[in-house]
């Protein structure tokens, strides 16, 4: 049974929680979290790039699969996702999350000061934290030296979009920092939340499984 | 008398009593706006006299329009009358939650967190649906430090779940 449907995905009822996902690059994913409005739209809140949180229809370009909630939890963070995306927050991209949950009054993110950011994935993460749920177990996951370069590329890519230089500094000061990539954080999501906080062993099963499904 | 207890029966008063000022104030708060604005009558009995009004139903729709005026300003309840009968729904909706979720940050934008303690704590559960209830305790979970018998609103929560025939311990999970 494949963890992730598409391309051209969508979340049926009666789910009204679920991730995205599609390949930008090489090895490089992007993800962000599907939402069903009242009317059936389907709705995809995701952190594109920089101060750059994006709520917007569900392109036919993703590969999709419901949350691992109940239904009821699933409602639940599909009207917070409503209300983050109605508070149109400022969200800086970077790589150390550690700790940063977006206060449920502005949508803004807490605990931010430069250097800290989020990415597509870890913004998945934050929306969960800040309602009490945890897909992962962040304290299971390792430096892995794979994911330098990659760092190395964003904090490029950051510059050329006209980032603040003290943002890049600081991401930059801060060293390599653990990575969630997108893969693990969707297809943990997807998972059974009986199963939540899942661990770096078991999660790079599951992301595995995702990446299979968008190659098949 | 509800067989769960004195401590349900004070929710439910606390709760009623909440809810009938809040009714209050908003019919209060209607007919300040009324006297500031000229009605133009789409029918009105011949030979009526001056003082008859159009009949003015007070429903759970339009109550909701009212505020709470506080010393440090006025707070809209308005999301919190929907809340506290939302089991008479059938199916709650994306925007019914939506509403009660940033009703809530509205209370803590607002730093409100004694009122909010008195809003969770006096809830009616059982007039609550599942979804609601869960709105209100994951919604407030980033500041439960904040609100007094933060925990004891979310154990109440759990135990309704789990009257209902629902796994509270399921639902709450990450909460309690």
């Amino acid at each position: 049974m494949p963890v992730v449907a598409g391309p051209d995905g969508s979340l049926e009822a009666p789910h009204h929680l679920g991730l995205a996902i599609k390949n930008i690059a090489g090895e490089q994913n992007h993800c962000g979290l599907l939402y069903r409005l009242d009317d059936g739209e389907v709705r995809m809140l995701h952190l594109a790039f920089h101060f750059d949180l994006r709520d917007e229809e569900l392109r036919s370009d993703y590969w999709c699969a419901p949350a691992g909630l109940e239904v009821e939890n699933q409602l639940v963070v599909a009207a917070f996702a409503s209300a983050i995306a109605n508070a149109k927050p400022n969200v800086p991209y970077g790589f150390d999350a550690n700790g940063m949950v977006f206060d449920v009054v502005s949508g803004e993110l807490l605990e931010a000061p430069a250097g800290r950011g989020l990415t597509c994935a870890t913004f998945v993460l934050a929306l969960f934290r800040t309602l009490g749920f945890e897909p992962l177990d962040e304290e299971t996951w390792p430096m892995r030296d794979e994911d330098e370069h990659w760092q190395d590329q964003i904090t490029q890519a950051m510059t050329h979009a006209g980032a603040r230089q003290d943002h890049i500094d600081a991401v930059t000061d801060n060293g390599q920092s653990r990575r969630f990539r997108p893969e693990e954080v969707v297809g943990t999501s997807a998972t059974s939340n009986d199963e939540w906080s899942i661990g770096f062993d078991r999660a790079r099963e599951i992301a595995q499984e995702v990446l299979a499904d968008m190659a098949a | 008398m509800h067989s769960g207890g004195s401590l349900l029966i004070d929710y439910t008063n606390t709760s009623n009593q909440m809810i009938h000022e809040h009714i209050r104030d908003g019919i209060a708060h209607y007919f300040t706006i009324r006297k500031n604005f000229h009605f133009d009558p789409i029918d009105v009995t011949p030979g009526a006299p001056d003082w008859v009004v159009p009949n003015i139903g007070c429903t759970s729709d339009s109550a909701i329009d009212g505020f709470i005026e506080a010393d440090d300003g006025p707070v809209d309840l308005s999301w919190l009358f929907a809340a506290l009968n939302s089991r008479e729904l059938a199916q709650p909706t994306v925007a019914n939650l939506t509403s009660c979720i940033q009703g809530i940050n509205g209370l803590i934008a607002k730093g409100r967190f004694e009122l909010l303690s008195k809003v969770l704590n006096s809830a009616n559960l059982a007039g609550m649906s599942n979804e609601t209830m869960l709105a209100f305790a994951r919604s407030s979970f980033p500041v439960r430090e904040r609100i007094s018998n933060w925990r004891r609103f979310t154990r109440n929560v759990k135990a309704e779940l789990d009257r209902r025939g629902r796994d509270g311990t399921q639902l709450m999970k990450g909460l309690v």
